[in-house]
């Protein structure tokens, strides 16, 4: 015999009860202390949570970031809405609040050489503390580390690294100098800064390998932290910056020069692509430019191309390009240049700019002979621009 | 009796099989067309990190003809003097076994069979070593470090964007892999599988070490892991490479304890790098 129909369950209201005992359970185990702690996750996310320096808060909760600057081609540039997250992967909008994520989250810790920065100039032979973060605020699609550059936190294998422990491993294993690579360090930028400030405090050096991208007054306040840059010019148009990169070549060049103008020492490294960017009028017009707007006596390396990420089907830069490129660029009056990526070539030695003696010969990233003479050439006296204690 | 000439003659045949192609890779050495194909592999992973250029590939390759014409007449000698060097070890032989003292006969039998040999091994030997230094001249002395550091391999390294490991095969992704997993375990399976994990991962090294040497070898792995386990992210991540090494293929040279003269001798001399030369010298672009 069935109940009277105002006396039966409904299947609303058993789902609404269902509901309420669920939520009920769920509210009662969170006071227990096993689920009190975060998954990994959370817990990664939470420890990687600081605010962003440059940035404006505007209505309707949106933010701006005024870390980078804007490209065309990214689809929202810097302005984010309420929960989301820029095109670097790690800035996000929280609340109206624009936080980033990953500080302090290393994903790459290391040792290597100054030299594989590149830096040719800089304390020849020093070993650096390598660290990098996931995220990167380009696309380029020659990227050889786009596996860690074009994720967020959460999808690279993150470790917690305050920076005063960064600072504390590298005087563990005997490294003069942080370097921040691999990735973009532009945007670990919160991250960094408070690293390279207490390198400084402890006596070392800090070096930046970057692609540039970044707005001019955050540059300045991390000149004021960072004894040397080594700045990728992925390739020399505005053409190529848009597709290949989502970036513009204008922001590149602007880096470079107030870096030079903040007396910071500067070597500038040059992709050079297939088909794409080893034009040789291109190549005479920027070594031109350098000379120009940076000094003669600032090293470019023309580096060797492998095909990685969407870049596949191109070829690897034959040697002679790159020997070219070389070239040209001395023919523009640049003192220093180089060929790179390519171990055991004569270009990666460096040679007095007055007398041609070998000054610095090297085999990859290995310094194999230093003649140098309190960094001066032994034989002629000259001056060789750069670091050297 | 020693008979101290058929030591030199031994010692110059064994040289002569060193300085054909493919000696040094253990698992071929009964197929002379897999150790000359071994043999091809390593000496282009070399050639292919020293960025020759066609100057130099120019200037190398007469000179591996001349060492391939020398090595080719001392193999129809040895072929040619084998039987009369065998009769004459007989006869040296019988004499021993007599053990009443070996006559001079006996004696000048063996010499007047090796003579020519030898003198023609000590000739290739001056001019070996003559070639050795034309080759070092050709070379930058960058290019001079390069085959001096040189471990050879098989598989080439897979990312030629990290020089430091020119000419080195990437032999500890799996050694690096199992580092990780083992990290990542709960520590009750951990403990489950502590003794089991060191085993499995020594079977895939049986053939780099003698049987003897295996427990040490488990022992070494098992201490390894257990230090991965216990590191910090950080320091982990500063010393993988190290402890991958501990736990991975030995990096060792196959030309063990020879200098720079006896690596140049055996690659950029190596008879069958001529034609591979000559090759890429015809599809070089002109100009």
């Amino acid at each position: 015999m069935k109940a009277p129909a105002q006396d039966r369950l409904t299947r609303r209201e058993l789902l609404r009860w269902c509901g309420a005992a669920a939520a009920g359970l769920c509210l009662g185990g969170a006071a227990s202390p096993a689920s009190a702690r975060f998954s990994p996750l959370a817990r990664r996310q939470k420890q990687g949570l600081r605010e962003a320096m440059y940035y404006q808060k505007l209505a309707g909760g949106m933010v701006h970031c005024e870390l980078c600057p804007c490209s065309p081609a990214k689809e929202y540039c810097g302005f984010l809405r309420d929960g989301q997250t820029c095109v670097c992967n790690v800035r996000k909008n929280v609340g109206g609040t624009l936080y980033v994520t990953n500080y302090a989250m290393a994903s790459v810790l290391s040792q290597d050489p100054v030299e594989k920065n590149p830096l040719h100039h800089f304390l020849p032979a020093a070993r650096a503390l390598t660290l990098a973060t996931a995220g990167c605020n380009l696309d380029c699609a020659c990227c050889q580390n786009w596996q860690l550059s074009q994720v967020g936190v959460e999808e690279a294998n993150s470790f917690n690294l305050p920076p005063e422990q960064v600072v504390a491993k590298a005087l563990e294993n005997r490294c003069r100098i942080i370097s921040y690579t691999y990735t973009e360090p532009i945007i670990f930028y919160e991250y960094m800064l408070d690293t390279a400030k207490a390198a400084h405090a402890a006596g070392l050096r800090n070096t930046v390998v970057t692609g540039g991208y970044i707005c001019a007054e955050p540059l300045r306040e991390l000149c004021r932290h960072v004894d040397a840059f080594s700045v990728s010019v992925k390739g020399f148009s505005e053409d190529f910056y848009l597709k290949m990169c989502r970036g513009r070549l204008e922001t590149v060049l602007s880096t470079l020069k107030t870096i030079r103008q903040q007396q910071v020492w500067l070597e500038v490294v040059a992709l050079i692509i297939p088909t794409l960017s080893d034009d040789m009028g291109q190549i005479r017009w920027f070594s031109r430019w350098v000379k120009a707007n940076l000094g003669s006596e600032v090293p470019v390396h023309f580096t060797r191309f492998w095909p990685s990420y969407k870049l596949k089907n191109l070829p690897q830069t034959p040697i002679a390009t790159l020997e070219q490129a070389r070239k040209i660029a001395k023919e523009a009056g640049l003192r220093y240049a180089y060929v790179g990526n390519l171990p055991g070539h004569a270009g990666s030695n460096t040679y007095c700019a007055s007398c041609g003696r070998t000054l610095l010969r090297r085999v990859g990233f290995q310094v194999i002979q230093n003649t140098l003479a309190s960094g001066r050439c032994p034989s002629c006296g000259q001056a060789l621009p750069g670091v050297w204690a | 009796m020693r008979s101290c000439r058929a030591l030199a003659v031994l010692v110059s045949l064994a040289l002569l099989a060193t300085a054909a192609p493919g000696f040094g890779a253990p698992p071929v050495d009964d197929n002379p067309q897999l150790l000359s194909v071994v043999t091809d592999v390593r000496v282009l992973n070399l050639v292919n990190s020293l960025y020759l250029t066609p100057d130099q590939t120019r200037d190398l390759v007469p000179l591996i003809r001349e060492n391939a014409r020398e090595l080719e007449a001392l193999r129809a000698e040895r072929v040619r003097m084998a039987p009369q060097y065998q009769a004459a070890l007989e006869n040296l032989r019988r004499e021993l076994l007599a053990n009443t003292g070996v006559s001079d006969e006996a004696k000048r039998l063996v010499r007047e069979a090796d003579a020519t040999f030898k003198q023609m091994l000590e000739q290739h030997e001056r001019n070996q070593a003559q070639r050795v230094e034309r080759v070092k001249s050709i070379l930058t002395e960058n290019q001079v470090v390069l085959v001096a550091q040189f471990i050879p391999c098989i598989v080439p390294v897979r990312s030629l964007t990290n020089p430091e490991r020119i000419g080195q095969a990437d032999n500890n992704e799996g050694a690096l892999r199992l580092l990780e997993t083992v990290r990542r375990m709960p520590q009750p399976r951990y403990l489950r599988l502590r003794e089991q994990t060191p085993q499995r991962a020594a079977e895939r090294l049986v053939k780099y070490y003698q049987p003897a040497e295996m427990p040490a070898k488990v022992a070494e792995i098992q201490r390894t892991l257990d230090e991965a386990r216990a590191m910090s992210d950080a320091d982990f991540e500063l010393h993988k490479a190290e402890l991958a090494q501990r736990i991975g293929p030995p990096q060792k040279p196959a030309v063990k304890g020879k200098g720079l003269d006896a690596r140049m001798a055996e690659y950029l001399l190596n008879p069958n790098l001529a034609p591979l030369l000559e090759q890429r010298l015809a599809q070089a672009p002109k100009g």
